[in-house]
Protein backbone atom coordinates (compact mmCIF):
# COMPACT_ATOMS: atom_id res chain seq x y z
CA UNK A 1 0.00 0.00 0.00
CA UNK A 2 2.70 2.49 -0.88
CA UNK A 3 0.40 4.68 -3.11
CA UNK A 4 -2.45 6.56 -1.02
CA UNK A 5 -4.08 9.73 -1.27
CA UNK A 6 -5.35 11.77 1.50
CA UNK A 7 -8.61 13.38 1.03
CA UNK A 8 -11.11 15.75 3.40
CA UNK A 9 -14.43 14.34 3.50
CA UNK A 10 -17.37 16.43 4.79
CA UNK A 11 -19.90 14.48 6.96
CA UNK A 12 -23.78 16.53 8.35
CA UNK A 13 -23.83 14.62 11.48
CA UNK A 14 -27.29 14.28 12.60
CA UNK A 15 -26.46 15.04 16.18
CA UNK A 16 -22.85 15.89 15.81
CA UNK A 17 -22.99 18.61 13.14
CA UNK A 18 -21.07 19.11 10.38
CA UNK A 19 -17.73 17.31 10.44
CA UNK A 20 -14.63 17.39 8.45
CA UNK A 21 -12.46 14.10 7.90
CA UNK A 22 -8.92 13.61 6.61
CA UNK A 23 -9.42 9.94 4.83
CA UNK A 24 -6.52 8.12 3.10
CA UNK A 25 -7.59 5.83 0.46
CA UNK A 26 -4.75 3.60 -0.38
CA UNK A 27 -5.00 2.32 -4.30
CA UNK A 28 -2.70 -0.20 -6.61
CA UNK A 29 -0.42 0.09 -9.22
CA UNK A 30 -2.88 0.61 -11.46
CA UNK A 31 -4.64 3.82 -9.47
CA UNK A 32 -7.78 1.60 -8.97
CA UNK A 33 -8.80 1.87 -4.46
CA UNK A 34 -8.22 -0.59 -2.88
CA UNK A 35 -9.03 0.42 0.74
CA UNK A 36 -9.35 3.14 2.88
CA UNK A 37 -9.12 4.73 6.81
CA UNK A 38 -9.98 7.37 8.78
CA UNK A 39 -7.10 9.14 9.23
CA UNK A 40 -8.53 11.91 12.03
CA UNK A 41 -10.30 14.55 12.16
CA UNK A 42 -9.44 18.17 10.80
CA UNK A 43 -10.71 21.73 11.19
CA UNK A 44 -11.71 24.43 8.00
CA UNK A 45 -8.44 24.93 7.50
CA UNK A 46 -7.41 21.34 7.03
CA UNK A 47 -5.50 21.04 10.29
CA UNK A 48 -5.50 18.04 12.38
CA UNK A 49 -7.82 17.71 14.99
CA UNK A 50 -5.91 15.29 18.06
CA UNK A 51 -7.86 12.01 18.77
CA UNK A 52 -7.17 9.74 21.40
CA UNK A 53 -3.86 7.87 20.69
CA UNK A 54 -4.29 4.30 20.87
CA UNK A 55 -4.03 2.06 24.07
CA UNK A 56 -2.96 -1.19 22.23
CA UNK B 1 -71.55 -98.64 122.43
CA UNK B 2 -69.83 -95.23 122.28
CA UNK B 3 -72.13 -93.27 124.69
CA UNK B 4 -71.59 -89.85 124.52
CA UNK B 5 -73.08 -88.58 127.74
CA UNK B 6 -72.34 -84.86 127.95
CA UNK B 7 -73.07 -81.96 125.76
CA UNK B 8 -69.11 -81.82 125.34
CA UNK B 9 -68.78 -84.88 123.42
CA UNK B 10 -69.10 -85.76 119.81
CA UNK B 11 -67.44 -88.34 117.19
CA UNK B 12 -65.19 -86.73 114.56
CA UNK B 13 -63.60 -88.29 111.86
CA UNK B 14 -60.61 -87.17 109.19
CA UNK B 15 -58.12 -89.20 107.20
CA UNK B 16 -54.13 -89.26 106.52
CA UNK B 17 -55.02 -86.56 102.76
CA UNK B 18 -56.98 -84.66 100.90
CA UNK B 19 -58.92 -86.87 98.45
CA UNK B 20 -57.68 -87.06 95.35
CA UNK B 21 -61.06 -87.28 93.39
CA UNK B 22 -63.56 -87.42 96.62
CA UNK B 23 -63.76 -87.55 100.08
CA UNK B 24 -65.26 -90.54 101.78
CA UNK B 25 -68.70 -90.76 102.88
CA UNK B 26 -70.19 -91.24 106.13
CA UNK B 27 -73.86 -91.98 107.58
CA UNK B 28 -74.29 -92.39 111.31
CA UNK B 29 -76.85 -93.03 113.58
CA UNK B 30 -77.70 -92.70 117.11
CA UNK B 31 -80.32 -92.51 120.45
CA UNK B 32 -80.77 -89.88 122.18
CA UNK B 33 -81.85 -90.70 125.33
CA UNK B 34 -83.59 -88.35 127.88
CA UNK B 35 -83.85 -89.79 131.42
CA UNK B 36 -85.39 -86.46 133.22
CA UNK B 37 -88.34 -86.88 130.40
CA UNK B 38 -87.73 -90.62 129.77
CA UNK B 39 -87.87 -90.25 126.40
CA UNK B 40 -85.47 -91.81 123.56
CA UNK B 41 -85.27 -89.87 119.83
CA UNK B 42 -83.33 -91.36 117.55
CA UNK B 43 -81.25 -89.27 114.92
CA UNK B 44 -79.12 -89.99 111.88
CA UNK B 45 -75.96 -87.91 110.14
CA UNK B 46 -74.41 -88.18 106.73
CA UNK B 47 -71.83 -86.09 104.73
CA UNK B 48 -68.38 -86.26 103.91
CA UNK B 49 -65.07 -86.29 105.50
CA UNK B 50 -62.74 -83.34 104.70
CA UNK B 51 -59.02 -84.61 104.47
CA UNK B 52 -57.14 -83.96 107.66
CA UNK B 53 -59.76 -81.93 108.77
CA UNK B 54 -61.92 -83.33 112.00
CA UNK B 55 -65.50 -83.46 110.57
CA UNK B 56 -68.19 -84.31 113.21
CA UNK B 57 -69.79 -87.66 112.22
CA UNK B 58 -71.83 -87.44 115.44
CA UNK B 59 -72.39 -84.15 117.05
CA UNK B 60 -73.26 -83.65 120.72
CA UNK B 61 -76.31 -83.28 122.46
CA UNK B 62 -77.66 -82.34 125.73
CA UNK B 63 -78.72 -85.75 126.26
CA UNK B 64 -77.47 -88.71 126.57
CA UNK B 65 -76.68 -90.03 123.12
CA UNK B 66 -75.66 -93.11 122.41
CA UNK B 67 -73.79 -94.01 119.05
CA UNK B 68 -75.41 -96.75 117.40
CA UNK B 69 -73.91 -96.77 113.80
CA UNK B 70 -71.12 -95.25 111.93
CA UNK B 71 -70.04 -95.90 108.49
CA UNK B 72 -67.37 -94.53 106.66
CA UNK B 73 -67.20 -95.32 103.06
CA UNK B 74 -63.45 -94.43 101.17
CA UNK B 75 -65.23 -92.93 97.50
CA UNK B 76 -61.93 -92.01 96.79
CA UNK B 77 -59.31 -93.46 94.18
CA UNK B 78 -56.36 -93.74 96.25
CA UNK B 79 -56.29 -95.58 99.83
CA UNK B 80 -56.63 -93.36 102.63
CA UNK B 81 -56.44 -93.89 106.73
CA UNK B 82 -59.21 -93.20 108.22
CA UNK B 83 -59.22 -92.05 111.99
CA UNK B 84 -62.40 -91.86 113.86
CA UNK B 85 -61.77 -90.10 117.27
CA UNK B 86 -63.98 -89.30 120.94
CA UNK B 87 -63.87 -85.42 121.10
CA UNK B 88 -64.47 -83.97 124.83
CA UNK B 89 -64.43 -80.48 124.52
CA UNK B 90 -60.90 -79.73 123.13
CA UNK B 91 -59.58 -83.70 123.90
CA UNK B 92 -59.52 -86.53 121.10
CA UNK B 93 -59.63 -89.70 122.31
CA UNK B 94 -58.60 -92.60 119.26
CA UNK B 95 -61.43 -94.97 119.17
CA UNK B 96 -60.37 -96.73 115.59
CA UNK B 97 -58.38 -96.32 112.55
CA UNK B 98 -57.36 -98.39 109.69
CA UNK B 99 -56.53 -98.31 106.02
CA UNK B 100 -58.91 -97.84 103.51
CA UNK B 101 -58.73 -99.02 100.16
CA UNK B 102 -60.98 -97.39 97.10
CA UNK B 103 -64.32 -98.90 97.80
CA UNK B 104 -64.11 -100.42 100.87
CA UNK B 105 -65.88 -99.74 104.46
CA UNK B 106 -65.62 -99.50 108.08
CA UNK B 107 -68.05 -100.05 109.64
CA UNK B 108 -69.38 -99.53 113.72
CA UNK B 109 -71.95 -101.43 115.09
CA UNK B 110 -73.59 -100.78 118.68
CA UNK B 111 -72.67 -104.21 120.10
CA UNK B 112 -70.66 -105.49 116.73
CA UNK B 113 -67.79 -103.51 117.00
CA UNK B 114 -65.43 -102.02 114.32
CA UNK B 115 -65.15 -103.99 111.00
CA UNK B 116 -63.79 -103.51 107.37
CA UNK B 117 -65.92 -104.56 104.53
CA UNK B 118 -63.84 -104.87 100.99
CA UNK B 119 -64.94 -103.45 97.68
CA UNK B 120 -67.20 -107.06 97.35
CA UNK B 121 -69.17 -106.69 100.74
CA UNK B 122 -66.99 -109.12 102.00
CA UNK B 123 -65.55 -108.57 105.70
CA UNK B 124 -61.46 -108.08 105.27
CA UNK B 125 -58.95 -109.42 107.34
CA UNK B 126 -55.43 -108.78 107.57
CA UNK B 127 -53.17 -111.17 106.55
CA UNK B 128 -52.85 -114.40 107.15
CA UNK B 129 -54.44 -115.77 110.49
CA UNK B 130 -52.44 -116.67 113.48
CA UNK B 131 -52.93 -119.75 115.29
CA UNK B 132 -56.14 -119.21 117.09
CA UNK B 133 -55.76 -118.75 120.66
CA UNK B 134 -57.75 -119.82 123.31
CA UNK B 135 -60.68 -119.65 123.89
CA UNK B 136 -61.07 -116.94 126.85
CA UNK B 137 -63.61 -118.16 129.57
CA UNK B 138 -66.96 -117.47 128.97
CA UNK B 139 -68.14 -114.35 130.38
CA UNK B 140 -70.49 -114.04 133.31
CA UNK B 141 -73.87 -113.54 132.47
CA UNK B 142 -75.28 -110.18 133.01
CA UNK B 143 -77.58 -109.08 135.41
CA UNK B 144 -80.77 -108.81 134.32
CA UNK B 145 -81.28 -105.49 132.76
CA UNK B 146 -83.34 -102.64 133.61
CA UNK B 147 -86.84 -102.93 132.34
CA UNK B 148 -87.50 -101.06 129.52
CA UNK B 149 -89.55 -97.88 129.24
CA UNK B 150 -92.89 -98.17 128.88
CA UNK B 151 -94.23 -97.47 125.31
CA UNK B 152 -95.86 -94.24 124.93
CA UNK B 153 -99.61 -94.42 124.47
CA UNK B 154 -100.30 -92.32 122.47
CA UNK B 155 -103.97 -91.46 121.91
CA UNK B 156 -103.25 -91.08 118.47
CA UNK B 157 -102.35 -94.65 117.98
CA UNK B 158 -99.22 -94.33 117.72
CA UNK B 159 -98.59 -98.16 119.77
CA UNK B 160 -95.76 -97.59 122.22
CA UNK B 161 -93.02 -99.81 123.22
CA UNK B 162 -94.80 -102.83 124.66
CA UNK B 163 -93.82 -102.92 128.37
CA UNK B 164 -94.38 -106.16 128.90
CA UNK B 165 -92.81 -107.74 126.12
CA UNK B 166 -90.05 -105.24 125.89
CA UNK B 167 -86.81 -107.39 127.15
CA UNK B 168 -84.89 -105.67 130.25
CA UNK B 169 -81.29 -104.74 128.68
CA UNK B 170 -78.80 -106.96 128.27
CA UNK B 171 -76.64 -108.19 130.10
CA UNK B 172 -73.61 -107.28 129.54
CA UNK B 173 -71.55 -109.84 127.46
CA UNK B 174 -68.56 -111.72 128.64
CA UNK B 175 -64.83 -109.97 128.23
CA UNK B 176 -63.62 -111.76 124.63
CA UNK B 177 -61.23 -114.44 125.12
CA UNK B 178 -57.61 -113.72 124.74
CA UNK B 179 -56.47 -113.74 120.77
CA UNK B 180 -54.13 -116.37 120.62
CA UNK B 181 -50.92 -115.77 119.28
CA UNK B 182 -50.32 -114.79 115.60
CA UNK B 183 -47.88 -117.08 113.26
CA UNK B 184 -44.75 -115.75 112.90
CA UNK B 185 -44.09 -115.00 109.08
CA UNK B 186 -41.44 -116.59 107.03
CA UNK B 187 -38.57 -115.32 105.97
CA UNK B 188 -39.43 -113.31 102.57
CA UNK B 189 -38.25 -109.65 103.25
CA UNK B 190 -35.33 -108.93 101.07
CA UNK B 191 -32.11 -107.20 102.33
CA UNK B 192 -32.03 -103.11 101.60
CA UNK B 193 -30.56 -102.67 98.44
CA UNK B 194 -26.67 -101.35 98.37
CA UNK B 195 -26.71 -97.63 97.49
CA UNK B 196 -25.27 -97.28 93.49
CA UNK B 197 -21.77 -95.72 93.21
CA UNK B 198 -20.97 -92.14 91.98
CA UNK B 199 -20.54 -91.36 88.38
CA UNK B 200 -17.07 -91.55 87.01
CA UNK B 201 -15.42 -88.53 85.57
CA UNK B 202 -16.18 -87.23 82.10
CA UNK B 203 -12.70 -88.45 79.75
CA UNK B 204 -10.62 -86.00 78.06
CA UNK B 205 -12.32 -85.06 74.70
CA UNK B 206 -10.36 -86.55 71.45
CA UNK B 207 -8.52 -84.92 68.71
CA UNK B 208 -10.13 -83.38 66.09
CA UNK B 209 -9.78 -85.23 62.53
CA UNK B 210 -7.79 -83.48 60.00
CA UNK B 211 -9.81 -81.37 56.95
CA UNK B 212 -10.69 -83.11 54.00
CA UNK B 213 -9.10 -82.34 50.55
CA UNK B 214 -10.86 -79.29 48.63
CA UNK B 215 -12.96 -81.19 45.68
CA UNK B 216 -12.14 -79.95 41.77
CA UNK B 217 -14.11 -76.92 40.64
CA UNK B 218 -17.25 -78.21 38.76
CA UNK B 219 -17.46 -77.79 35.01
CA UNK B 220 -19.61 -74.88 33.95
CA UNK B 221 -22.84 -75.17 32.79
CA UNK B 222 -24.27 -74.42 29.01
CA UNK B 223 -25.05 -71.34 27.98
CA UNK B 224 -28.57 -70.94 27.32
CA UNK B 225 -29.88 -70.67 23.02
CA UNK B 226 -30.76 -67.32 21.84
CA UNK B 227 -34.03 -65.96 22.56
CA UNK B 228 -36.40 -64.97 20.05
CA UNK B 229 -35.98 -62.27 17.82
CA UNK B 230 -38.62 -59.88 19.13
CA UNK B 231 -41.76 -58.34 17.52
CA UNK B 232 -41.23 -54.90 15.46
CA UNK B 233 -42.96 -51.81 17.18
CA UNK B 234 -45.20 -49.79 15.08
CA UNK B 235 -44.18 -46.92 12.95
CA UNK B 236 -45.55 -43.33 15.04
CA UNK B 237 -47.60 -40.83 12.52
CA UNK B 238 -45.91 -37.77 14.29
CA UNK B 239 -45.94 -34.22 12.64
CA UNK B 240 -42.57 -32.90 11.61
CA UNK B 241 -41.54 -30.44 14.10
CA UNK B 242 -40.42 -27.21 13.29
CA UNK B 243 -36.69 -26.49 12.44
CA UNK B 244 -35.43 -24.82 15.58
CA UNK B 245 -32.05 -23.05 15.86
CA UNK B 246 -29.21 -25.34 15.20
CA UNK B 247 -27.79 -26.54 18.59
CA UNK B 248 -24.33 -25.60 19.35
CA UNK B 249 -23.18 -29.52 19.25
CA UNK B 250 -24.12 -29.61 15.64
CA UNK B 251 -21.91 -27.00 14.49
CA UNK B 252 -18.89 -29.23 12.86
CA UNK B 253 -16.39 -26.41 11.76
CA UNK B 254 -15.39 -22.91 12.28
CA UNK B 255 -13.80 -20.32 9.95
CA UNK B 256 -12.18 -17.32 10.96
CA UNK B 257 -12.07 -14.20 8.42
CA UNK B 258 -9.27 -12.14 9.88
CA UNK B 259 -10.24 -8.68 9.68
CA UNK B 260 -6.62 -7.80 10.58
CA UNK B 261 -3.97 -8.22 12.91
CA UNK B 262 -2.91 -7.33 15.69
CA UNK B 263 -0.21 -5.50 14.25
CA UNK B 264 -2.72 -4.29 11.01
CA UNK B 265 -4.51 -1.74 13.46
CA UNK B 266 -7.71 -0.54 10.96
CA UNK B 267 -9.58 2.44 11.15
CA UNK B 268 -12.57 2.32 9.15
CA UNK B 269 -13.87 4.93 7.14
CA UNK B 270 -17.21 6.73 7.22
CA UNK B 271 -20.39 5.35 5.27
CA UNK B 272 -17.85 3.21 3.90
CA UNK B 273 -18.28 -0.76 2.30
CA UNK B 274 -15.65 -2.92 3.28
CA UNK B 275 -15.43 -6.74 1.78
CA UNK B 276 -13.55 -9.05 3.91
CA UNK B 277 -12.50 -12.80 2.93
CA UNK B 278 -8.75 -13.82 1.84
CA UNK B 279 -6.77 -10.33 2.39
CA UNK B 280 -7.07 -7.11 4.20
CA UNK B 281 -10.45 -5.28 4.35
CA UNK B 282 -11.07 -3.97 1.07
CA UNK B 283 -13.76 -0.82 -0.41
CA UNK B 284 -14.38 -3.05 -3.43
CA UNK B 285 -15.06 -6.44 -4.12
CA UNK B 286 -11.85 -9.14 -4.26
CA UNK B 287 -11.85 -12.83 -4.42
CA UNK B 288 -14.05 -14.64 -2.02
CA UNK B 289 -13.51 -17.45 -0.26
CA UNK B 290 -14.78 -20.76 -0.70
CA UNK B 291 -16.26 -24.12 0.62
CA UNK B 292 -14.85 -27.92 -0.15
CA UNK B 293 -18.60 -28.51 0.14
CA UNK B 294 -21.81 -27.40 0.81
CA UNK B 295 -22.40 -26.25 4.40
CA UNK B 296 -25.30 -24.72 6.05
CA UNK B 297 -23.79 -21.02 7.81
CA UNK B 298 -25.25 -21.62 11.51
CA UNK B 299 -23.87 -18.30 13.12
CA UNK B 300 -21.70 -15.31 13.01
CA UNK B 301 -19.30 -14.27 15.91
CA UNK B 302 -17.58 -10.42 15.80
CA UNK B 303 -14.60 -10.48 17.58
CA UNK B 304 -13.07 -6.83 18.07
CA UNK B 305 -10.82 -4.16 19.52
CA UNK B 306 -10.55 -0.54 18.94
CA UNK B 307 -9.06 2.26 20.46
CA UNK B 308 -11.81 5.71 19.85
CA UNK B 309 -14.87 5.76 20.98
CA UNK B 310 -17.68 6.42 18.67
CA UNK B 311 -21.72 7.06 19.98
CA UNK B 312 -23.18 4.87 20.42
CA UNK B 313 -26.11 3.34 18.37
CA UNK B 314 -23.70 4.26 15.62
CA UNK B 315 -24.87 0.87 14.19
CA UNK B 316 -23.18 -0.85 11.46
CA UNK B 317 -24.75 -3.84 9.25
CA UNK B 318 -23.51 -7.01 8.28
CA UNK B 319 -24.11 -9.27 4.82
CA UNK B 320 -22.71 -12.40 3.63
CA UNK B 321 -22.17 -11.51 -0.36
CA UNK B 322 -20.57 -12.82 -3.17
CA UNK B 323 -17.05 -12.31 -5.02
CA UNK B 324 -19.74 -9.46 -6.63
CA UNK B 325 -20.05 -7.23 -3.61
CA UNK B 326 -23.65 -8.78 -3.78
CA UNK B 327 -25.75 -9.65 -0.49
CA UNK B 328 -26.61 -13.49 -0.08
CA UNK B 329 -27.54 -13.40 3.70
CA UNK B 330 -28.05 -10.30 6.16
CA UNK B 331 -26.50 -11.40 9.33
CA UNK B 332 -26.97 -8.33 11.42
CA UNK B 333 -27.81 -4.58 10.67
CA UNK B 334 -27.25 -3.55 14.26
CA UNK B 335 -23.50 -3.94 15.12
CA UNK B 336 -23.04 -1.23 17.23
CA UNK B 337 -19.15 -0.91 18.69
CA UNK B 338 -19.21 1.31 21.07
CA UNK B 339 -19.78 -0.88 23.76
CA UNK B 340 -16.00 -0.85 25.82
CA UNK B 341 -13.75 1.14 24.71
CA UNK B 342 -10.67 -1.59 25.69
CA UNK B 343 -10.51 -5.20 25.29
CA UNK B 344 -11.49 -7.49 23.27
CA UNK B 345 -15.33 -7.69 23.05
CA UNK B 346 -17.39 -10.37 20.94
CA UNK B 347 -21.47 -10.63 19.88
CA UNK B 348 -22.68 -13.56 18.08
CA UNK B 349 -25.70 -13.65 15.39
CA UNK B 350 -27.11 -17.00 15.65
CA UNK B 351 -29.91 -19.17 13.78
CA UNK B 352 -28.28 -17.63 9.89
CA UNK B 353 -29.50 -20.94 8.22
CA UNK B 354 -28.00 -20.12 5.18
CA UNK B 355 -27.27 -22.70 3.11
CA UNK B 356 -23.45 -22.55 1.34
CA UNK B 357 -22.62 -24.41 -1.60
CA UNK B 358 -18.77 -24.99 -3.09
CA UNK B 359 -18.68 -23.01 -6.33
CA UNK B 360 -19.43 -19.65 -4.45
CA UNK B 361 -16.82 -17.54 -4.04
CA UNK B 362 -18.16 -15.60 -0.39
CA UNK B 363 -17.48 -12.73 1.53
CA UNK B 364 -18.28 -10.93 4.29
CA UNK B 365 -19.65 -7.23 3.93
CA UNK B 366 -19.05 -4.64 6.61
CA UNK B 367 -21.27 -1.36 5.85
CA UNK B 368 -19.98 1.33 8.24
CA UNK B 369 -22.24 4.99 9.44
CA UNK B 370 -20.91 7.92 9.51
CA UNK B 371 -19.49 8.49 13.04
CA UNK B 372 -19.37 11.41 15.06
CA UNK B 373 -16.53 9.88 16.42
CA UNK B 374 -14.26 7.34 13.91
CA UNK B 375 -13.41 3.87 15.82
CA UNK B 376 -9.71 3.73 15.50
CA UNK B 377 -7.18 1.10 15.46
CA UNK B 378 -9.64 -1.31 15.43
CA UNK B 379 -8.93 -5.48 15.17
CA UNK B 380 -11.90 -7.01 14.21
CA UNK B 381 -12.74 -10.85 13.24
CA UNK B 382 -15.50 -12.82 12.15
CA UNK B 383 -16.31 -16.54 13.30
CA UNK B 384 -18.17 -18.25 10.85
CA UNK B 385 -19.85 -21.06 12.59
CA UNK B 386 -21.18 -23.92 9.89
CA UNK B 387 -22.94 -27.39 10.18
CA UNK B 388 -23.85 -29.82 7.89
CA UNK B 389 -26.81 -29.29 5.10
CA UNK B 390 -29.86 -31.68 6.04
Amino acid sequence: MENYEDIITVIDHPTAGVLRKRVRVFKNAKGEEITREFMSRVDENGEDIPQTPPEN
Amino acid sequence: MIRLDTANKSLVAYTDATATTAEPQFVTSWDDIDTSLVTMTPGSGDGLLNGTTPVTVIPASATARNAKYVGIYNADTVQHNVYILLLDTATYRMLFSCVLQPGETVVYNDGAGWKVFNEAGALKTVGLSGFSGQSGFSGFSGNDGQSGFSGFSGNDGQSGFSGDSTSGFSGFSGNDGQSGLSGFSGNSTSGFSGFSGNDGSTGTSGFSGFSGNTGATGTSGFSGNTGATGTSGFSGIGTSGFSGAAPASAVRSIMRINGYDKELNFSPADSTTYFFAMDQPRTVPYFGFKLAYAMRLAAVLVQYDKAGNEASGESSSLHLVNSGGTALKTITTALDLSTGAVGYKSVAYTGLNYDMDASTQYAIRWTTPAWATNPTFIQINFFMYFEPVP
